[in-house]
């Protein structure tokens, strides 16, 4: 069967057909092809040629248009639809006219950046260009590095190099600044967060030195379908840009189906395992020899899938037929690797399962089908992951099955987030006070600080002038400069907001290996002594966890539970920046101060979410000053008032479940992970004496989190509401509401059901917004 | 975000983190000692003339030819960091330099950051390009920070020719000493000890203090140290130019140089007093002499002084001298069976081989087998 027969066989297939909850079919679409711009250079047309490209997409034509005007893009591009070719090209003409002209690329991974270093290398061998391309990280040898700063045309880096390495000794890099013509960022939407907060400052640094060199280049930054690529990308870089959205390329028919799979427990809300359904429905595919790829969302899990699907090959073609199957994942080998990705462009591998390691750049050249065990997280991540099957005109097929997890429920019962404009917005908040104080040290130790640059901003006043304060800068000659002999980029990391790094030791087996870093706050309350704690899916306990000297110790385990720490958050407002009513309530924004303390743990079995333990913590409290919202349900607003009206027991119950159905929803539209979002719910605040549900960011400082939430507070409360609505489990599940057992303790009666509770509640509420507005 | 938001968010910041400790600022500290001498704003000056006498460094090796002595600077800087980067400035920087066989030495003082720019107007009459410039690992160090420092005041200087004596301690004396600080180079070679030294790693911190307290004890210590680094960059420039005009008397000297280092950068130059000196502690014992000087005659082509090298320490069991007689007796002589029993015999040695040398050796002696093979059975092939 081919695959078209076999869409036909899934369209009547009724058993299969009951667990989809939509079936999108999006038409086929013509390419929109241009012939190359007048002015491109022999040598690059050639190049073209020799790669098979004779005219352009529409979209590539448009950026390479506003490009070589010198205005700055944001180009958004699903997969495959030629995206390093936008900004290459209009790169790639410009230095081959002007001998002196340079470019920086900027890739969130090393991987990535390698990959384009051989994509370039093809285009310049294809070609003979006379452009000598480097790839500059971590992995560089001192040997050539001299060659990258003299001779690099292109410079291949990441933000973290292009932080530690590259802006702190700009002198060693003259001739790259001096003419530095372009700045390409690639990945945009992975830059937001603490990381985006971290970015916007290392881009009005990295633009400060080309100031200083009297260079001024044009940045052409690529996006995934997110929300607000073009707001995104203007934080970022702070300045105006265009935006390119309209995709020329072709695409086949895609079918993309959302799956959910059978409930066994309605009461507890459990289904059948999404590594059991992702394999049931790959063989599907890979028994007819139809190319397919397998996301899964732990390395442990890759390994598991494949070997079903190899098992079953097994029994099915007794004989050995030469169906190879492949898994793929971090922790394996660079040359492992790079023969999967060998095979997979050259058809002798048929099936890959991986973790999201296959979800940007690499190329694997087309497969047919993608099968998302378990919701990636993002939109943006799942339409990376889907964009993986589907060669230029042929037809495809992606499914996404959905785990029992609350988000994976809440998406996979609204499509229209899916196909239609991307709820998923990135936010980011250069102004975070800790990463500002990081930045301005950097800066300072890169050329003095003066309140006559651009770089200046009015309220750097106070904060220069307490690191001067405590010994790290000096103010003199009107300028700030470095008085410190250390070497201030080296202790800040652009993936987190302080200093203060707990070190995650494995130490199995007599090993003594760092697999990973934390910050403090969080550790307290991730890696307590006897914690379960996942690194990249391998699941490890914590043994000791040493505060004061920043150290975890960790052995690999395979309990069958996981753990969860119980906070005891106290929340002190410390600045009000506003209250005002919005959505029938009043809505807060302002400075906090969080005080956590952990004092318990619960152990919780895998699958059934059964509580099987306790155990003790005995760790400082941890305090921290950070950006919040409150929705505080003042009886002086509508919302407020039909709180207060209910049943002292109904409001206990919606205050505690309502802050469990925000972190749910919330990530889903602030593009952010469960633990960067804490909440505190309270049914008489002592600041505002109301009840009032807390949402503050987990990063010091605030990472912008608090801000987008207010925005789209409408839009995130609807969420909750339709998340309850939609859960097909009786009273509370770990899908929605929670695990019921948390409300044990409030003696709900049987004719009391907190989902229709909260529903009742949250939709009187909703009504009354729109019979005020009316 | 708008400013009075920030404004406020940053005081709430402050309730939690104070400065600890606040120092006494002094934003405009002033520099004054009578040996130094004030020329221009903030930069100060501090010279001496020192009557040396030494004999050999006029015709010294280390010089390139057509150079005199006088062409050299000794130079030495002092920072504000050891880290390097934009962020380093140079604020001590010590010469000597040879005039009508006089010593001139000259420290320069920046006494706050914005002195810097006069202070490399002022470096650029002096650093000219055809002079030839000795330090102490300058190479890697303090000529990248002036050139930083040039660079970010829109100035450009380069080195080009340089004498880097870190590099020439390294080879004397490295494997002897472990280390090679200039203050053990200095207690070592000179016999001189530093007292009350200020260790070079707190130096910065000296200059900091010194800037946001006034304090100026510290930091004539450091001056002091600068001083003592230039002094000891000739004496060293000395007493290497005399080990090198006299290698073999040196070499004598047992104990002293590394003589191993020295006989191979003699043969390296294409000296032929290095194989006089390898020759000499070969005989005195030294395999590792032995392997470089058989080397060195097998390469042009000596075989049979080679060969009695190779001999002799096969005899005593050297896998580098069997190896090197398998090969001349498979490849130049093609006495098979010889080198076969030399090949036998290394694997009966009963001492502990690599894995990859044994594969090697394993290798060798089945080519060898089949090369004895191929002259006994078939000997008609041959015609």
């Amino acid at each position: 069967m081919n695959l078209n027969e076999l869409i036909k066989q899934l369209e009547s297939d009724k058993e299969f057909l009951a667990n989809v909850t939509h079936w999108e079919k999006i038409p086929p679409r013509k390419a929109q092809l241009v012939d190359f711009p007048p002015d491109l250079d022999e040598q690059l047309i050639n190049s073209l040629h020799h790669g098979g490209i004779n005219q352009l997409y529409s979209h590539q034509l448009k950026t390479y248009h506003w490009v070589r005007e010198g205005k700055s893009v944001v180009q958004v591009t699903p997969t495959a639809s030629g995206k390093t070719w936008g900004y290459n090209l209009p790169v790639i003409q410009t230095l081959l006219e002007d001998p002196q002209a340079k470019a920086l690329y900027l890739f969130p991974t090393k991987a990535l950046a390698q990959d384009q270093q051989s994509e370039l290398n093809e285009i310049v061998q294809r070609g003979s260009l006379p452009l000598k391309i480097y790839t500059y990280d971590g992995d560089t040898p001192q040997s050539i590095r001299v060659s990258v700063r003299e001779q690099g045309r292109i410079i291949i880096t990441n933000p973290d190099m292009l932080h530690t390495g590259i802006l702190p000794n700009h002198p060693k890099w003259i001739k790259v600044f001096n003419s530095l013509k372009f700045v390409v960022i690639d990945e945009i939407h992975t830059y937001r967060g603490i990381f985006g907060s971290h970015m916007t400052n290392l881009i009005r640094r990295l633009l400060r030195i080309t100031r200083f060199y009297q260079s001024d280049p044009v940045f052409i930054c690529c996006s995934a379908t997110i929300g607000n690529p073009e707001q995104l990308a203007e934080r970022l870089i702070e300045q105006e840009v265009k935006l390119i959205d309209d995709n020329g390329a072709p695409r086949g028919e895609r079918h993309f189906i959302l799956y959910n799979p059978p409930l066994v427990d309605p009461v507890q809300g459990i289904r059948k395992s999404v590594v059991k359904q992702a394999q049931r429905i790959a063989l599907q595919f890979l028994i007819e020899d139809i190319k397919t790829i397998i996301f899964a969302r732990s390395r442990l899990r890759t390994e598991i899938i494949a070997s079903y699907i190899k098992k079953s090959l097994e029994n099915i073609h007794t004989t050995g037929h030469g169906r190879n199957i492949a898994s793929y994942r971090g922790g394996y080998l660079p040359n492992q690797r790079r023969a999967i990705e060998k095979g997979l462009r050259e058809d002798s591998i048929v099936g890959v399962v991986s973790t999201n390691a296959l979800e940007l750049g690499i190329d694997i050249g087309g497969l047919d089908v993608s099968v998302m065990a378990g919701y990636p997280g993002t939109i943006a991540s799942t339409w990376q992951q889907a964009g993986r099957a589907g060669r230029s005109i042929d037809v495809s097929v992606s499914v996404l099955i959905a785990s029992s997890s609350p988000l994976d429920q809440y998406v996979i019962n609204h499509p229209e987030y899916f196909f239609g404009k991307s709820p998923e917005s990135g936010w980011i908040d250069p102004d975070n006070i800790y990463i500002l104080l990081d930045h301005l040290k950097c800066a300072a130790f890169e050329i003095p600080v003066s309140t006559e640059e651009p770089f200046y901003r009015d309220h750097y006043h106070q904060m220069l002038n307490y690191l001067e304060e405590i010994g790290l800068l000096r103010y003199t000659g009107e300028k700030w400069f470095w008085a410190d002999q250390s070497y201030p980029a080296e202790k800040i990391s652009l993936r987190t907001a302080t200093p203060e790094n707990v070190v995650i030791v494995n130490t199995s087996r007599g090993k003594n290996e760092i697999i990973g870093e934390m910050d403090r706050p969080s550790a307290k309350m991730m890696l307590y002594q006897g914690a379960v704690y996942l690194h990249q899916s391998e699941q490890y306990i914590v043994k000791t966890l040493d505060i004061a000297n920043l150290k975890c110790l960790v052995e690999e385990s395979n309990s069958n539970y996981y753990t969860d720490s119980i906070v005891k958050t106290d929340i002190k407002v410390l600045q009000t920046d506003s209250v005002k009513p919005d959505s029938g309530i009043e809505l807060f924004i302002g400075d906090v101060l969080v005080r956590n303390e952990v004092t318990k743990y619960k152990k919780i079995k895998y699958h059934t979410h059964e509580n099987i333990g306790y155990g003790e913590i005995n760790l400082p409290s941890e305090e921290m000053n950070t950006r919040a919202i409150a929705l505080v349900f003042n009886p002086q607003t509508t919302g407020g008032l039909i709180f207060e009206q209910l049943n002292p027991l109904h409001r206990e119950i919606i205050i505690r479940r309502i802050g469990n159905l925000i972190e749910n929803v919330a990530p889903l539209f602030l593009l952010c992970d469960r633990h960067d979002l804490g909440i505190a719910e309270r049914l008489k605040d002592p600041h505002f004496s109301q009840p009032a549900v807390y949402i503050y960011d987990t990063y010091p400082g605030g990472t912008g989190i608090s801000e987008g939430f207010a925005q789209q507070v409408k839009k995130i409360l609807q969420g909750c509401l339709d998340l309850v609505n939609q859960c097909p489990c009786e009273y509370s599940c770990p899908s929605c509401l929670g695990p019921m057992e948390e409300l044990a303790d409030l003696k709900i009666d049987e004719k009391t059901n907190p989902k229709t509770i909260i529903a009742e509640f949250m939709q009187s509420w909703f009504s009354s917004i729109r019979q005020n507005q009316l | 975000m708008n400013i009075e938001n920030s404004d406020s968010r940053f005081k709430n910041f402050l309730k939690f983190h104070q400065p600890v400790h606040t120092p006494s600022l002094k934003n405009t500290v002033k520099f004054n000692h009578p040996s130094w001498e004030h020329i221009q704003s903030g930069l100060y000056q501090f010279t001496q003339i020192v009557e040396l006498n030494l004999t050999n460094s006029p015709q010294s090796m280390l010089l390139p030819s057509g150079a005199k002595l006088e062409d050299l600077i000794f130079f030495d800087t002092e920072t504000t960091g050891l880290s390097g980067g934009a962020g380093t400035f140079v604020f001590l920087m010590g010469f000597a330099g040879w005039a009508e066989g006089k010593l001139q030495v000259k420290q320069l003082f920046v006494s706050d950051y914005p002195s810097e720019s006069e202070f490399i107007n002022y470096l650029s009459d002096i650093l000219l390009p055809d002079k030839i410039y000795v330090s102490y690992n300058g190479k890697c160090y303090d000529c990248h920070v002036l050139i930083n420092r040039f660079l970010l005041n829109g100035k450009k200087i380069s080195f080009p020719r340089q004498i880097d004596l870190l590099h020439h301690c390294r080879r004397l004396w490295k494997r002897i000493l472990g280390s090679c600080s200039l203050t053990d180079i200095e207690k070592h070679v000179l016999n001189i000890t530093r007292t009350d030294d200020i260790p070079g790693c707190q130096i910065p911190e000296v200059y900091h203090n010194y800037l946001r307290t006034g304090y100026v004890e510290d930091l004539l210590r450091v001056f002091q140290h600068n001083y003592q680094d230039i002094l000891s960059l000739v004496l060293i420039f000395e007493n290497i130019s005399q080990i090198l005009s006299d290698p073999l008397i040196t070499s004598n000297l047992t104990g002293k140089v590394d003589q191993l280092k020295l006989g191979k950068f003699f043969i390296d130059i294409h000296d032929c007093r290095g194989i006089d000196i390898l020759d000499g502690i070969y005989k005195r014992g030294d395999f590792q002499a032995g392997r470089l000087l058989s080397l060195h005659l097998k390469k042009s082509g000596q075989w049979s002084q080679a060969l009695k090298i190779w001999n002799k320490m096969y005899t005593d069991k050297s896998l580098f001298a069997a190896v090197e007689l398998a090969k001349y007796y498979e490849h130049l002589s093609r006495n098979y069976t010889q080198a076969l029993e030399i090949v036998d015999s290394v694997l009966n040695w009963n001492i502990p081989l690599t894995d990859d040398f044994r594969a090697e050796i394993i290798h060798r002696k089945r080519r060898l087998l089949r090369k004895i093979n191929k002259t006994i059975n078939f000997p008609v092939n041959d015609e």
